[in-house]
């Protein structure tokens, strides 16, 4: 299993790299990356981000619906946090590997050392 | 003069042809009246607008109204255009006697308007511009680093554009 975290970090990967597929200066392209870069972690190792394809138009208008919630935590007095973005994201990455099933087969290969130790 | 003129335009433009005969005779009085002060009305009464009773008053309304319309607007300017072509031998005329009388108080002045057209002042000048453009980066580090990581996460650089056969 993947933290929450590192699902919907999986699908930010794939929409920055949608973002990445468009025309831009080589400042703003470096930056995007360098958001990328910083994505990387012993889970999600470059190799796992590499596995990753950019978002297509149906998982790009699922993120934008999701967005409108922002991705700020919100805490309501008497409610507790209020559901964001990332929530949606995780909530909703079946949908979204569905739409672009690298996001799948990078989930399965984080996942494969662990389910190889348990069986 | 201006009579003189206005048989010197010949064949109407295609904007006064677009007018009634009224309207026509209207735009042409313009040209003709004698002072510039009261020439619509002038030209009004003069293409048959109103009546012999009419005023001064009901007449101007008349005349702005015509002058409104963008069918007159245009035949005025078509006939601005040819008024101006038709006076010029008029005005190096009347340039030319002036520059043959070297007492009259103007005469440097129409030196000074034909000297200028003969031989016009030129004068040089020379602007020097001085800056500084200052890059974040080095744009060939910026570059390599953006193919990099491009290369690490497996991310296709878009094609780059052409214009012309040549890259952007």
């Amino acid at each position: 299993m993947m933290s929450k975290g590192h699902v919907y970090t999986l699908v930010m990967a794939s929409h920055l790299k949608r973002v990445l597929q468009g025309e831009m200066s080589a400042d703003w392209r470096l930056t995007f990356l360098s958001h990328l870069e910083k994505m990387v972690d012993q889970t999600l190792t470059p190799e796992i981000l590499a596995m990753v394809e950019p978002m297509d138009e149906g998982g790009a208008e699922l993120f934008n619906e999701a967005a409108k919630l922002g991705f700020k935590v919100v805490i309501e007095p008497g409610v507790g946090r209020r559901p964001d973005a990332f929530d949606v994201l995780y909530q909703k990455f079946d949908v979204f590997a569905a739409l672009n099933p690298s996001l799948r087969r990078a989930y399965d290969e984080v996942c494969r050392p662990w389910l190889r130790a348990a069986s | 003069m201006a009579n003189m003129a206005t048989e010197q335009l010949g064949a109407l433009g295609s904007a006064m042809s677009a007018l009634t005969d009224k309207q026509r005779r209207y735009v042409i009085a313009l040209f003709e009246a004698p002072k510039t002060h009261g020439a619509m009305t002038f030209a009004a009464r003069r293409a048959g607008y109103g009546t012999a009773s009419s005023s001064r008053q009901s007449l101007s309304q008349m005349a702005h109204q015509l002058n409104g319309d963008p069918k007159i607007q245009a035949a005025i300017s078509e006939v601005s255009q040819q008024y101006i072509t038709v006076l010029g031998p008029h005005a190096v005329r009347a340039l030319k006697r002036l520059l043959d009388k070297p007492d009259h108080r103007d005469h440097g002045r129409a030196l000074g308007i034909v000297m200028d057209r003969v031989a016009p002042a030129a004068s040089t000048l020379t602007v020097k511009h001085e800056g500084e453009v200052k890059f974040s980066q080095d744009a060939s580090v910026v570059l390599a680093r953006i193919e990099k990581l491009c290369a690490k996460f497996a991310i296709p650089l878009p094609a780059p554009k052409i214009i012309d056969h040549e890259a952007a």
